[in-house]
């Protein structure tokens, strides 16, 4: 066993120099020689721990006395599942934007909109928990922040008439559709004027006008309905592509698979985006996937995929914009996307968290919010100077909670509303 | 006595029966390292490990389908779903796999299982995450449909159900999880298919069966103001039903008001007035009075949920003009 430092590890495994390179060769991220040597002393770090791991399995080391490596209830089972399943070839890949290209690519006032969007959901998801907190929200409630830069990169290249669907955690998609703040809190709140009617709340939020199909409850069921959104518009021969969310818990319902098959068949015009936040509920992705590289679940049906980091929203913007108008224009067929994110608040207002550490979220916090790095953008491109930035931050802060008191003061839906659109009384006009 | 939650009492009799049979085992999304997304398998992993408390990727048909085949082999699984809304995505195994094989092969396979988890209407949670699914159930030659109510029911009911041979189709309330009663030891095993008359009455017979009881209590006991003695009954298994005790029931108080959280078409309500009215039609002395959940999709709003959901008060004033 291992006190501190992984030195035995390493020497087991043929030392820094060797063990850099496959570790290279593994993950496809710049890992240099020094900070190997550095576990010597101080111990692998959480993120490095399974690639090594796969190190050990691979060199038929006894694994079982480096159990620590693996994340809580991962077993060798799953950690051989996953070894055996990432070497068979691939056509998909991660893709990377460099700082470099997204400078000359990205236009200032897209960065800028991006910004602002990523910002308003933030401050709407902090006044929506302060509002659960406060017993004014019932139910269940899912947050987003953490995963802004997914929708914001999304939604700076995407057009009215682009369709979107997703799961339960569905209040940013809704902003991002440019639902008035007012009707969303209405909605939460189960107040009069909410975009539901008070009927669905917090997991049921719809808008369609702008194509945003909702807010589903039932894990997974929004992959086969993005798919015949997507069918629908190839039948009415529209130009539009229909974005599909869903989580890394989800990717393993039987009926995302059977919605693949029929997308890659039908060459269907989908961008399937697996938003993955590395939890389903309480359950990490190693243990829950026999095959952690989501990106290539659609490989057995065609569909290409690739990894991108969700928590940079400019290379979101640049990479998927690329995807997204050879999904339209050329007719590409089905998309497949791993958005590489993470979710700082519980899974739900309920969570009480256990099955990560604070650490790992205040790392993450400090080291990838997508906030802050399209903020540092900013002021080192001199787009925005700080000073202007907070200002944007007040200005935002303040349309938050205007919009949340607003409806506090609005009353609770009429009661004769109760029967109302069980069904559609109107007769289909042809 | 000590009490216990109805949370609790689960839990201890599943690690009971556990403790004695080692081909039993749980299996469901969180049940493990998680504790359970209602806390009903807490500490359950530590005792068992992960062999027998077996936490599952989100993927209901394909774990419902995998506990049925296990069970099909020999072993006795406990299958959770973390709600029953979620094992709408595999009805088709309950239904297809566990409750006909037995007849279908003659008598060759039988399917030892027990499907749980928390049925019925949470709180706030709106149209799917709130429904009750015990006429669906009900309705299934080959499934036995249990519906505790106190810790009593749940323990004395799940014990029968994990030594029953066949599919048994367990449903728990969320909104009772935290509710505490003293256990009656005198019950510490309950048959299938027999009702319990919770309180002796000549007036009237209330009928309900899980959370619906909790209203029909407070009913009989706004009732017992206005000088009316109502009888409450438990039907705790909702197949095979109790015939017996509704008709004897009714036979004594000529009256009777069903409670449901569900919805009243083709619903448990229904069928146990076509019992009453079948077999002892010439006992009533008013029409059969049933109060059901409104035939909507439950709503989010707190007001509507509420109207939307059989109440004390209102049965009580119907109550009041029949008896
Ligand atoms: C069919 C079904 N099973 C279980 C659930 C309960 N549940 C809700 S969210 C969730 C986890 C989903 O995780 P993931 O897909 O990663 O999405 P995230 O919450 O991380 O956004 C579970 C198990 C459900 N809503 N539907
Ligand atoms: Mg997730």
């Amino acid at each position: 066993m291992i006190d501190n430092g992984h030195a035995d590890i390493i020497s087991k495994l043929g030392g820094g120099k060797k063990l850099t390179a496959r570790l290279k060769s593994f993950t496809e991220e710049n890992i240099n020689e020094k900070t190997v040597y550095s576990w010597v002393q101080q111990g692998i770090p959480d993120r490095w721990k399974i690639a090594v791991a796969r190190c050990l399995l691979e060199d038929n080391i006894e694994i079982t006395h480096y159990k620590d490596l693996l994340p809580p209830g991962m077993t060798i089972d799953n950690l051989t599942a996953a070894n055996n399943s990432i070497k068979i070839f691939s056509d998909s890949k991660v893709l990377k934007a460099s700082e470099k290209e997204i400078i000359s690519n990205v236009d200032k006032n897209i960065v800028l909109n991006i910004y602002k969007l990523m910002l308003k959901i933030r401050r709407f998801e902090e006044k929506v928990g302060q509002l659960y907190s406060m017993g004014l929200i019932g139910g269940f409630c899912h947050l987003y922040i953490g995963q802004e830069g997914v929708i914001a990169g999304i939604e700076s290249f995407a057009g009215s008439e682009d369709c979107f669907i997703t799961g339960y955690r569905c209040h940013a998609h809704m902003v991002s559709r440019g639902e008035p703040l007012l009707n969303i809190f209405c909605e939460l709140l189960g107040k009069k004027g909410g975009s539901s009617m008070a009927k669905g709340g917090s997991m049921h939020l719809f808008k369609s006008d702008k194509k945003f199909f909702g807010g589903h409850g039932i894990v997974g069921a929004q992959v086969p309905l993005g798919t015949g959104i997507a069918f629908s518009n190839k039948y009415l021969n529209k130009k539009a592509v229909t974005f599909c969310f869903f989580g890394d818990g989800a990717v393993n319902q039987g009926q995302v698979y059977e919605a693949f098959n029929m997308a890659a068949l039908w060459q269907l015009p989908i961008i399937y985006i697996i938003e993955n936040n590395q939890y389903g509920m309480g359950t990490s992705v190693e243990r829950a996937s026999a095959m952690t590289e989501l990106f290539r679940r659609g490989e057995s049906f065609g569909i290409k995929g690739y990894e991108i980091d969700g928590m940079d929203p400019l290379a979101v913007h640049l990479l998927l914009k690329k995807i997204y108008n050879q999904v339209l224009n050329e007719k590409t067929g089905p998309i497949l996307i791993e958005a590489k994110t993470y979710r700082y608040r519980g899974h739900s207002m309920s969570d009480p968290g256990k099955y990560r550490t604070r650490q790992e979220i205040q790392q993450t916090r400090e080291n990838r919010d997508p906030i802050e790095r399209v903020k540092s953008f900013l002021i080192e491109n001199k787009i925005k100077s700080e000073d202007n930035l907070k200002k944007l931050d007040l200005f935002i802060k303040e349309e938050v909670l205007n919009a949340s008191e607003e409806a506090r003061d609005i009353g609770l839906p009429d009661e004769n509303t109760l029967f109302k659109d069980v069904y559609d009384i109107n007769e289909n006009i042809k | 006595m000590n009490s216990i939650s109805v949370r609790e009492i689960i839990r201890d009799t599943i690690a009971e029966e556990m403790r004695l049979d080692p081909k039993i085992f749980l299996l469901g999304e969180e049940v493990g390292e998680y504790q359970g997304a209602y806390k009903v398998s807490q500490g359950l992993l530590d005792e068992f490990g992960s062999k027998r408390v077996v936490d599952t990727p989100i993927t209901e048909a394909g774990f419902t389908g995998l506990a049925i085949g296990a069970a099909m082999n020999g072993l006795r699984p406990i299958v959770e779903f973390m709600t029953w809304n979620f094992a709408m995505q595999a009805i088709d195994h309950i239904i297809n796999s566990a409750a006909k094989t037995f007849y279908m092969s003659g008598g060759k396979i039988n399917i030892p299982i027990v499907f749980r988890g928390p049925n019925g209407i949470a709180s706030r949670v709106a149209a799917q995450h709130s429904q009750d699914y015990s006429s669906w159930y009900s309705h299934i030659p080959g499934l036995k449909v249990l519906s505790p109510y106190d810790v009593t029911d749940a323990s004395g009911l799940l014990k029968a159900a994990i030594k029953d041979n066949n599919p048994v189709i367990f449903l728990e309330h969320e909104l009772l999880y935290n509710e505490k009663f003293v256990l009656d030891s005198k019950e510490e095993t309950i048959s299938i298919g027999k009702a319990k008359v919770m309180k002796k009455g000549s007036d009237v017979t209330i009928i309900s069966y899980s959370r619906g009881l909790e209203i029909a209590i407070e009913t009989g006991k706004i009732l017992a103001q206005e000088n009316v003695d109502a009888e409450i009954l438990n039907l705790r298994t909702l197949k095979p039903i109790d015939k017996d005790t509704i008709i004897n029931s009714v036979k004594k108080t000529n009256k009777v008001v069903v409670i449901e959280e569900g919805w009243s078409q083709s619903g448990v309500a229904a069928e146990v007035i076509s019992i009453i009215v079948e077999n002892v039609f010439d006992y009533l002395d008013t029409e059969p009075l049933r109060f059901s959940g409104k035939d909507i999709p439950l709503p989010y709003a707190e007001n509507l949920e509420k109207l939307a959901l059989p109440s004390a008060n209102s049965i009580v004033k119907k109550c009041l003009e029949i008896c």
